[in-house]
C-alpha cells in the first residue's frame, strides 16, 4: 500500500519542518509542503486535489510574508467541506479564535502546536467526521436562536435548546453578514447548532437562515 | 414550422411588485425620484390611509404630483410602461444638470400596485396645451393570462397653454395601511432624496402629507450645521488618489492629510479593500462636540443638534445627487464608525455625534440591489468604506495631536501660571488685616501643600504604571514572537526524540523518558506563562462590557493550569453561577484573579508550604457577587493589613509592591470592594472581592 501524503501548511519554514517531522514520525506518512502561495480556500483545495493529498495539517495564523489573505480556519473549513481530513494547528486557545463559532462545525480537529504528538488522534477524529461519524456533542440540529442584546461590536445570543440562560457573544458584523440584515434585540432566527456541546466554547452556529 | 413567442403570466406583475419590494415605501420614493429626473423643482406626496367605517374598509389613495417636464406619448410608450428597462441614460444630465437616477421601473411597480387603479396624468413641456392620461385597472390584468392581452389607452386632451407642465400619479383603492415604521422610513427617504446637507443650484423639495397625520413628522434638516466643532472633508480623485482636510466649525483649515497618511489607514481599516477599486467620491462630515459650551444658544441649541443627529446622524450616500438608502439610516452605520470608536475611542465620531455624506457621480459599475436596500457589495463599495474609515482615522490622529500639544503647553505654562496666581493672591492679602490675613496665608499654603502631595503621588503612580506597561509590552512581544514558537519546537523535538528512541531501543527509551518528561513539563510551565502574558494584553479584554465573572475566573485558571501543576499547587474552585454578570472590562477581573493567585503561589513557595492549595469560592448574595481567594500559606505577616494596598509596599525583595495596589484600583473601576484577612480557614491569607451584578433583564 502506498504511503499517505499529508500536507503541512504554515507560513514559517521552521514550523513546516516541525509539522513535517510529526507527520513522518507519528503518522508514518509522507509530508508534503504547500508551495502555491497565496494560500486561499480555493487555491489550497485545488492544490490538495492536484497533488493527491490525503490529509492536511494547517496552521491558523498564515499572515507572515503575505502567505495567505485568509485564516487557516477558513481554509480548513473549506477543505473539510470538500471531504479532505484536515487538522487545524494553533498556538492559541481554540475558544479565542475570532469568529470560530461560525466555522467550528467544519473544524472537527484541533491540535496545539506544542503538542504535535497528539496528531494521530486528531487526524483520526478528522477522518471519522469526514466519513460521517460525528460525535453526539458535535451533531448539528436546526434550532431557534434569539438575539438578546446588540451593540455595534457584539451581539448576545441565546440558544434556548443549548442553555436558556447562557449568553453566546458573537461579533455583530459577522452575524449581520450571515443574516444579510441589521439585527436588533428580540429578533429570532434559525440555524444549525450542536446543542449537545459540552460548553459554550465548543458550540458552533452554522447554516444560518437569513 | 410553427411560430411561437415567450410570454409572461400576469401573475408575474403581482409577484414583481410585491415580492421584489415587500414594502411600497421604496416604490413611492422611486416615483419621487422620477419627479427629480423630470427636473421638477417640487413634488408633493399625499397619502390618504384606508379607514374602517362600520366594519367596512374605505380604501385610501396616493397622489404624487410634480411640476416637472411631464411625459409625451412616446415617453409613456417607450419608457414609463416598460418595466424592467430604464430609458434614462445616467451619463446624460437633464435640462437642469441633474443626473438621472436610472431606475429600472421595478421599484415603482410596488407603489403602483398598492391600490386597484392607477391614473397617470401628464402635461408635457414639449407639447404645451396637451394633457395625456393613462388609466391602469389592475383587475383587468389579474383576470388576463398575459399582460399583453390588456390594452391600455393613452387619452389626449387639450388644456390651456398656460397650464404648468408636470405629472400627477394617483393610485386609488388602497386597502393596506402604511405602518408607523413605514411612514417614518418614507418621511426620512423623501427628506433626504436630494442632498439636503448642501445648498443646490436647483433645489428639489418634497412635501409629504399623510391623512390621518402621523404622531410626528421629521423636521427639515435645519441650519444647525454651523454649530459643528470640526468639518472633515475628503475626496478620491479619478486616478484613485485620496485627500482629506480638517477644518474648524468656522471653516478655518486646521490640517491637510498627506497621501501616505491615508494610504496606510486605507489598508489598516479597509481589511480586504483594494486601492485600484477606488472610485471618485467626495466625503464631508460635520462633527459635533455635544457640550453646552460649544453652543452659543446653550442647552436649547444643544438639544436641537442632538435631535438632528438622532434623525440624520451618520454618513449618507448620494449617487448622482439622489440618496441611496439605507446608508446613514438609524442602525445603518455602514462605515462602521461606532465600531471604530469602540476600538479607538479617542476623538472618533460616531453616528450620534456626526453627520454627513458621500457623493458619487456617474458610476455605472455600482449596481443597486433590486429591493433598493443599497448597492450590491463589490470591490468598489469595499474601497469606498475603506476610504471613509481612513479619513475618520486620520482626523482622529490629528485631534489627538492637538490634545497632546495642549497638554504639553499646560505642562510648560502650569508652573508660571501657578506663580502668577500666587502673586495675585498675595496682592489681595495685602488688603487684609490681622488674623484674617494670617488665616488666608495659612489656607493658601495648605492648598499648595495638598496639591504638591497629590501631584507627587500621581507622578509616582504614572512612573510605576509606565514601567509596568513597558515590561508588559516587552513580555508580550517575547511571548508571542520568540517564546511560543521556540518553546513549541523544543517540546516537539524532545517528544520526537523520545518517540524515535522508543522505536529503536525500548530499554534506552525507559532511561531517557524521565529526562524528556522533565523537559516537557518545564516547557509546559513556560508556555503557560507566555499564554498568561498574551491573554492579559489582549486589547479586546480592555473594553467595557458585560462579562460573566465565572467564565473569566475559569479561563484564568485554565491558562494557569500547567503553571499550577508545575508548582504542584492544588486548586479548589467553587465557581460563581454562570449567569452572574458584571459591567466592566475583562482585563480588570483578570488582573484581580491573576494578582491574587500569583501572590498566593509566591507566599506558599517562599514558606515552602506542603501540599500548597488555593481555594476560590464564588457566591451570589442579592445583587452582588462574592469571590474569595484563600490559600494554606503563611498568611499576611510583617506588614499591616492597611499597608498591603500601598504602592511599593512588599514583603518580598524582588516584588514590585504594585500587585495589590492595582487590584484595588481595578476593583474600584468595577464599583466593587475588597477586604483582606491575615489568616483564613485554610491557614493562609484570604481576600474577598465583592462586585455589583447587573441583572439580566
Amino acid at each position: 500500500m502506498s504511503q499517505l501524503r499529508i500536507a503541512a501548511i504554515d507560513d514559517q519554514a521552521a514550523s513546516v519542518q516541525m509539522l513535517s517531522t510529526a507527520i513522518e514520525d507519528y503518522l508514518e506518512a509522507q509530508a508534503v509542503p504547500f508551495d502555491r502561495t497565496p494560500a486561499t480556500p480555493d487555491s489550497v483545495s485545488r492544490w490538495v486535489k492536484d497533488a493527491k493529498i490525503d490529509g492536511v495539517l494547517i496552521d491558523q495564523d498564515l499572515r507572515k510574508g503575505n502567505f495567505s489573505p485568509s485564516s487557516g480556519m477558513e481554509i480548513a473549513a473549506e477543505l473539510f467541506k470538500r471531504r479532505c481530513p484536515t487538522v487545524l494547528t494553533t498556538m492559541h486557545q481554540i475558544a479565542d479564535l475570532q469568529d470560530g463559532i461560525w466555522y467550528r462545525r467544519y473544524l472537527p480537529a484541533f491540535l496545539s502546536k506544542a503538542r504535535l504528538e497528539n496528531v494521530e488522534k486528531e487526524m483520526q477524529r478528522a477522518t471519522a467526521e469526514v466519513h460521517g461519524q460525528v460525535a453526539d456533542e458535535r451533531k448539528a440540529y436546526r434550532t431557534v436562536i434569539r438575539v438578546d442584546d446588540v451593540d455595534a461590536q457584539k451581539a448576545l445570543l441565546i440558544v434556548p435548546a443549548f442553555s436558556p440562560s447562557e449568553w453566546i457573544t458573537v461579533s455583530t458584523r459577522a452575524l449581520e453578514s450571515r443574516l444579510k440584515k441589521n439585527v436588533a434585540a428580540g429578533m429570532r432566527f434559525m440555524a444549525e447548532v450542536n446543542i449537545g456541546a459540552q460548553s459554550r466554547d465548543e458550540l458552533f452556529i452554522s447554516e444560518v437562515e437569513s | 414550422m410553427a411560430r411561437a413567442s415567450l410570454k409572461f403570466a400576469s401573475d408575474l406583475l403581482r409577484r414583481l411588485g410585491e415580492e421584489l419590494n415587500p414594502s411600497p415605501v421604496n416604490g413611492i420614493i422611486e416615483l419621487v425620484k422620477n419627479s427629480y429626473d423630470a427636473d421638477a423643482p417640487r413634488c408633493s406626496v399625499t397619502i390618504v390611509q384606508p379607514r374602517t367605517v362600520g366594519g367596512k374598509i374605505v380604501p385610501g389613495h396616493l397622489i404624487i404630483d410634480d411640476l416637472g417636464d411631464g411625459m409625451t406619448e412616446k415617453d409613456f410608450r417607450d419608457g414609463w410602461l416598460i418595466l424592467g428597462r430604464s430609458r434614462k441614460s445616467s451619463s446624460v444630465p437633464t435640462r437642469l444638470g441633474r443626473r438621472p437616477v436610472g431606475d429600472k421601473g421595478l421599484g415603482r411597480l410596488s407603489a403602483l400596485r398598492m391600490g386597484r387603479k392607477v391614473t397617470v396624468t401628464s402635461r408635457p413641456k414639449k407639447a404645451r396645451g396637451t394633457e395625456l392620461q393613462l388609466v391602469i385597472d389592475w383587475a383587468r390584468f389579474d383576470r388576463s393570462r398575459t399582460p399583453n392581452e390588456v390594452n391600455l389607452n393613452i387619452k389626449t386632451a387639450s388644456v390651456p397653454r398656460s397650464t404648468h407642465p408636470g405629472t400627477t400619479i394617483r393610485v386609488d383603492g388602497i386597502e393596506r395601511r402604511l405602518e408607523a415604521s413605514e411612514i417614518e422610513r418614507l418621511n426620512r427617504g423623501v427628506l433626504l432624496v436630494a442632498n439636503p446637507f448642501e445648498a443646490a443650484k436647483e433645489p428639489f423639495v418634497v412635501d409629504l402629507t399623510i391623512d390621518p397625520p402621523p404622531r410626528r413628522l421629521l423636521p427639515k434638516v435645519p441650519d444647525l450645521m454651523k454649530s459643528a466643532a470640526f468639518i472633515l472633508e475628503g475626496s478620491v480623485a479619478t486616478d484613485g488618489t485620496m485627500a482629506a482636510s480638517l477644518r474648524d466649525g468656522g471653516g478655518a483649515l486646521l490640517a491637510t492629510a498627506k497621501p501616505e497618511d491615508l494610504e496606510t489607514r486605507f489598508s489598516r481599516y479597509g481589511q480586504d479593500a483594494q486601492p485600484e477599486a477606488r472610485m471618485p467620491a467626495r466625503f464631508k462630515l460635520w462633527i459635533f462636540l455635544l457640550v453646552t459650551s460649544e453652543f452659543p444658544g446653550g442647552l436649547k441649541d444643544l438639544n436641537a443638534v442632538r435631535g438632528l443627529l438622532q434623525e440624520f446622524g451618520g454618513v449618507h450616500v448620494f449617487l448622482d445627487g439622489v440618496r441611496v438608502a439605507p446608508y446613514g439610516d438609524p442602525n445603518d452605520d455602514w462605515a462602521g464608525m461606532a465600531g471604530m470608536r469602540a476600538s479607538n475611542p479617542e476623538y472618533m465620531p460616531q453616528p450620534r455625534t456626526a453627520m454627513g455624506y458621500v457623493t458619487l457621480e456617474d458610476q455605472p459599475g455600482l449596481k443597486q440591489k433590486t429591493d433598493r436596500s443599497g448597492f450590491l457589495e463589490s470591490p468598489a463599495t469595499e474601497a469606498l468604506r475603506a476610504f471613509v474609515r481612513a479619513a475618520l482615522s486620520w482626523q482622529s490622529s490629528v485631534r489627538i495631536g492637538f490634545r497632546d500639544n495642549t497638554e504639553q503647553q499646560v505642562r510648560q505654562t502650569g508652573k508660571v501660571e501657578r506663580e502668577q496666581i500666587s502673586a495675585q493672591l498675595n496682592a489681595l492679602f495685602l488688603g487684609l488685616q490681622g488674623t484674617a490675613k494670617d488665616k488666608a496665608h495659612a489656607l493658601v499654603k495648605r492648598l499648595g501643600d495638598v496639591s504638591s502631595r497629590q501631584e507627587a503621588v500621581l507622578s509616582r503612580e504614572i512612573e510605576l504604571y509606565r514601567s509596568l506597561g513597558t515590561a508588559g509590552i516587552a513580555a508580550s512581544v517575547f511571548a508571542h514572537e520568540s517564546a511560543n514558537n521556540s518553546l513549541a519546537r523544543i517540546r516537539n523535538n524532545a517528544t520526537a526524540v523520545q518517540f524515535r528512541v522508543k522505536k529503536k531501543d525500548k530499554l534506552l527509551a525507559e532511561q531517557t523518558s524521565p529526562l524528556v518528561v522533565r523537559v516537557t513539563e518545564d516547557v509546559d510551565g513556560l508556555l503557560a506563562v507566555s499564554e498568561i502574558t498574551l491573554s492579559l494584553v489582549k486589547a479586546k479584554h480592555r473594553k467595557r462590557q458585560r462579562i460573566a465573572v465565572a467564565e473569566v475566573v475559569s479561563s484564568v485558571l485554565d491558562v494557569f493550569r500547567p503553571y499550577l501543576d508545575l508548582n504542584e499547587v492544588t486548586v479548589e474552585h467553587q465557581p460563581l453561577p454562570k449567569d452572574a454578570y458584571i459591567l466592566g472590562s475583562r482585563s480588570a477581573v483578570e488582573c484581580i484573579v491573576v494578582n491574587l493567585i500569583t501572590n498566593a503561589m509566591q507566599a506558599m513557595d517562599l514558606a515552602n508550604t506542603s501540599s500548597p492549595t488555593i481555594r476560590l469560592e464564588g457566591e451570589v448574595k442579592g445583587k452582588r457577587a462574592y469571590l474569595s481567594i484563600m490559600d494554606n500559606g503563611p498568611g499576611i505577616k510583617d506588614i499591616s493589613l492597611n499597608d498591603i494596598w500601598l504602592p511599593g509596599e512588599t514583603t518580598r525583595d524582588e516584588g514590585t509592591g504594585l500587585g495589590l495596589t492595582i487590584v484595588r484600583s481595578s476593583i474600584r473601576d468595577l464599583n466593587g470592594r475588597i477586604s483582606a484577612e491575615a489568616t483564613s480557614l485554610l491557614g493562609g491569607a484570604r481576600f474577598t472581592v465583592v462586585l455589583p451584578l447587573i441583572l439580566k433583564d
